[in-house]
């Protein structure tokens, strides 16, 4: 048996090593999960608007259906995050290898780019039960190049209509919680996972419902969507008066169809006076278990004044997601970037190559 | 029979995948008008063009000897005040595919076809009889429009 576990995930790697020459991408969105079991955020992370720490049922389903292969030897027992009753580990760590290709200005002037190793994501999250099922203390930490508290927060579970209260550092909510950051539907609305701030947050949830609410010194943001079947629809709204008085709004949905998970938001932007409309759409493919085929579309109107044919930003991203095994992650993507032909970085095409540990 | 559609139906949706989104792009722009960051050249420097400080002059010079108050030609206005109002983008009467100016577009601004004296036109070029506008002054109608068409 254990032959054959390693013998499928050594053909799996292969398998990968062999697209990667190839192909490979950039996108990193894992809500397609979310969309794919037909349940919230909360019910495989810690924080209930999603990302960070798995959960007991997270960390669970991780190697017993999102991994190809779960290898465990005879001797080996089941790897356990717990520190003890109270106290509960977890970590995100990727590793990227990142290739740049070079693109041309309007003169002809071709850029010169360079190809990065760079770690986009070292996180250690803590989670300390003060009382069982209800408070919790959550600790997000990014312990590489330019450390810092990500969320520290205090959670207060099992109010009212599955409610629950958080008060300290948190992520901002506002659409779909994409893990890449880059989308223009996280840049440009500014609400990504390096936007965090102090203040509260709230949430109702009674069954397929969810309606969350956060404010901060200088910014209110509120995401409610609901869950029917294989269908999520979803609305945002978020106001931030740090430099102006600005507005952002939006939709969201997901639909699942068999083997496939499709999510799109669009959102409006109005950011000190000017008007700006973001796009997103992901098409997910599970090919087999623990092999996902992704294809990403992004589009930015930065200025809706100005007609998109002049200004338009747009990417495309083709990419394989496999768990080859248990508690591991490789992610080969290819990003076709477009933009106004003056801005060369704009149009550098990227490939990239990420390795995934976490737990 | 069933597994061959079955097969079929899966390569033709994993193909549909791959390759409708790249022919869905294309709504990357030509940066025409635009600075390295694809913001309009122009509003906020000294080198923008005013409509009031630099366009309206022009008509009043040129043009409100005819085009002015309710008998206008075409009911084009080009008075202070109302010829704003009667050029951005409203469609020409006499080339109603094209609006008389159309920001960031002055080569399918009517206006410009019409003082520039294109092929493309219905009627005269303007001014009526001339003496017709000088390179530099049509190069500021251009040149605003290009920047927007900013009603500043």
């Amino acid at each position: 048996m254990v032959g054959k576990t390693e013998k499928l995930a050594g053909s799996v790697v292969l398998l990968f090593l062999f697209i990667s020459t190839l192909s490979s991408g950039v996108a990193k969105a894992e809500p397609y999960l979310a969309a794919r079991t037909k349940n919230k955020c909360g019910q495989c992370h810690v924080n209930r608007t999603g990302g960070g720490m798995r959960t007991p049922y997270g960390f669970v389903y991780s190697f017993t259906q999102l991994a190809a292969a779960h290898i465990r030897t005879d001797k080996s027992t089941l790897f356990d995050p717990n520190l003890n009753e109270n106290i509960r580990l977890g970590v995100n760590f990727r590793y990227s290898r990142i290739f740049n290709f070079g693109a041309k200005d309007s003169a002809g002037a071709k850029s010169n780019p360079q190809d990065d190793f760079a770690i986009p994501e070292a996180n250690l999250y803590v989670q300390t039960r003060l009382i069982e099922d209800r408070v919790t203390l959550y600790l997000d930490q990014r312990v590489s190049e330019g450390a810092l508290t990500r969320e520290l927060f205090l959670l207060w579970e099992k109010l009212p209509g599955n409610g629950y209260f958080k008060a300290g550092r948190t992520l901002l909510p506002y659409g779909l919680r994409l893990l890449d950051d880059e989308s223009f539907v996280r840049q440009e609305t500014n609400y990504h996972y390096d936007r965090h701030d102090l203040g509260i947050e709230i949430g109702l949830e009674p069954g397929q419902f969810s309606l969350v609410g956060s404010l901060t010194e200088d910014n209110f943001s509120a995401v409610s969507y609901y869950i029917w079947r294989g269908i999520r629809a979803g609305v945002s709204f978020a106001r931030n008066t740090s430099k102006s008085d600005d507005y952002t709004w939006g939709g969201f949905g997901t639909l699942v169809a068999g083997r496939f998970t499709l999510l799109g938001e669009i959102d409006f932007i109005d950011q000190e006076g000017v008007k700006k409309r973001a796009y997103f759409s992901e098409l997910d493919l599970l090919l087999r278990r623990g092999i996902n085929l992704k294809v990403v579309y992004d589009l930015f109107d930065r200025n809706i004044k100005i007609p998109l044919d002049r200004d338009g930003q747009e990417r495309v991203t083709i990419g394989l997601e496999t768990f080859p095994i248990q508690f591991f992650q490789v992610g080969l993507f290819y990003r076709f970037n477009s933009f106004i032909p003056q801005n060369i970085s704009g149009n550098e095409d990227q490939a990239e190559i990420q390795f995934h540990l976490f737990f | 029979m069933s597994i061959s559609i079955s097969r079929l139906t899966k390569v033709l949706l994993l193909q549909s995948i791959i390759f409708i989104p790249l022919l869905l792009s294309g709504c990357s722009g030509d940066g025409f008008g635009l600075d390295i960051n694809g913001n309009p050249i122009g509003p906020g420097s000294s080198d923008t063009v005013s409509f009031s400080r630099d366009i309206q002059p022009i008509f009043d010079q040129s043009c409100i000897r005819c085009h002015f108050g309710a008998g206008a030609p075409e009911g084009l206005d080009l008075s202070a005040g109302k010829s704003y109002n009667n050029l951005v983008n409203i469609p020409s009467t006499e080339l109603p595919s094209l609006d008389r100016v159309e920001p960031f577009r002055p080569d399918t601004s009517y206006l410009v076809w019409k003082i520039e004296g294109d092929s493309g036109i219905t009627g005269e070029r303007m001014p009526f009889g001339g003496p017709y506008l000088a390179d530099q002054t049509i190069a500021l109608i251009r040149k605003w429009i290009l920047q927007g068409a900013l009603n500043n």
